[in-house]
């Protein structure tokens, strides 16, 4: 089964959606980053909480999370605080439940200093993982379903207005 | 700023300490030598007495103090030290809070004023375009907004004690030299204000006012 992946932009009409396109295939590495700049000037970065928001909305729309990458106040991934998968395996009941105002101040709260790097969604109709990252990057682990995918994070953004 | 700001205070304290001095002499001039020794002594008390109340309690300036937390600890300035691995995405993790200290009658009216009228406190770095913002969690209420340029405080709901925070991490755009300071920058508009008035009843504060990112 081969991935494939997904870029989201912030919307050109700035009414604070994201825009899910599939960057071009022959686009090297190298051009990535300016592949990815998206609102005037500026590559797009999704916090934490927008991060959570959309993880929310796909709930809601048949995605299971299933990981979540949490790192410290200094955002190094090879070095994770003490503590950190209790708060994420916490923070993924809370993302199942779907009670996004206990998630939130979940980590307003006790787990406030951890920031949430990427999210990983299971698919319950069977369209399988998907991975969304701070960058923009989605990354969709059954090419297949790309398209799906894309379509529903497309309505996803519009209503959760994450940009 | 804050030496007209001390002087106009004086000049008011000794302008109310003028106009009750008659009044002190006239009630102890019948003392004779203890009376004079009296009213010495009440006019110093007086004069302290009037200096305290009109600068601190009347004619105080509104305190803006703007913290940065770095893992739950207040940084306490003034220059904060950033290391940071050659193509980091992100450079650390804050928490930007604002705290206003408003104890004088002066600074309870500039509240008022605030709430009434609006302003705004906006945090950026300088120089700009080579570190941005990104919002990671807001309080519940929308009183911070974060965009890349920085953090965008509303007044509006300015009150006594921490009035807002917002959690962002800084992310360099460019390729950033070796060792790169960053100046904190903190302005602050009232609306309808001019710029020298607000400097003049408003102090914006923060401990932290450089940044220092250093690769390692």
């Amino acid at each position: 089964m081969s991935t494939a992946q997904l870029l989201a932009r912030a919307s050109a009409s700035g009414n604070a959606r994201l825009e899910f396109m599939e960057p071009d295939p022959q686009l090297p590495v190298s051009a990535y980053p300016g592949a990815e700049a998206s609102a005037p000037g500026h590559p797009l970065r999704l916090g934490t909480q927008a991060l959570l928001e959309l993880a929310l909305s796909l709930g809601e729309q048949g995605y299971r999370a299933t990981h979540l990458q949490i790192v410290g106040s200094n955002f190094d991934e090879n070095s994770p605080p003490d503590g950190v998968e209790d708060i994420e395996e916490h923070a993924l009941d809370l993302l199942r439940a779907g009670n996004r105002r206990k998630l939130l101040d979940y980590f307003r709260g006790p787990a406030r200093g951890f920031y949430v790097l990427a999210i990983e969604v299971r698919s319950r109709r069977g369209e399988g993982r998907v991975t969304f990252r701070r960058d923009g990057w989605v990354t969709v682990h059954n090419s297949a379903s790309v398209g799906a995918v894309k379509g529903t994070l497309q309505r996803t953004s519009e209503r959760a207005a994450l940009w | 700023m804050n030496e007209v700001f001390a002087t106009l205070k004086l000049g008011v304290a000794l302008f109310v300490f003028l106009q009750a001095k008659p009044v002190i002499d006239e009630i102890t001039r019948e003392w004779a030598t203890w009376g004079r020794f009296v009213a010495d002594l009440a006019a110093i008390l007086v004069s302290s007495a009037l200096v305290v109340i009109v600068t601190g309690r009347l004619l105080g300036r509104l305190h803006l103090r703007v913290v940065w937390e770095y893992d739950r600890v207040e940084s306490r300035g003034p220059c904060e030290q950033v290391r940071y691995t050659a193509g980091a995405a992100q450079l650390g993790g804050y928490n930007l809070s604002l705290r206003c200290t408003s104890q004088s009658v002066l600074s309870r009216t500039v509240v008022s004023y605030c709430r009434r009228n609006g302003g705004s406190l906006f945090v950026h770095l300088s120089p700009d375009q080579t570190i941005y913002f990104v919002p990671e969690l807001m309080q519940n209420h929308p009183f911070a907004s974060v965009s890349p340029a920085g953090v965008t405080f509303n007044l509006r709901r300015l009150d006594h004690g921490t009035v807002t925070w917002a959690d962002v991490s800084l992310w360099p755009v460019y390729q950033l030299p070796n060792s790169l300071p960053v100046n904190c920058q903190y302005d602050l508009s009232l609306a309808r204000a001019p710029g020298w008035l607000t400097r003049l009843l408003v102090v914006v504060e923060s401990p932290l006012t450089e940044f220092s990112f250093e690769r390692v």
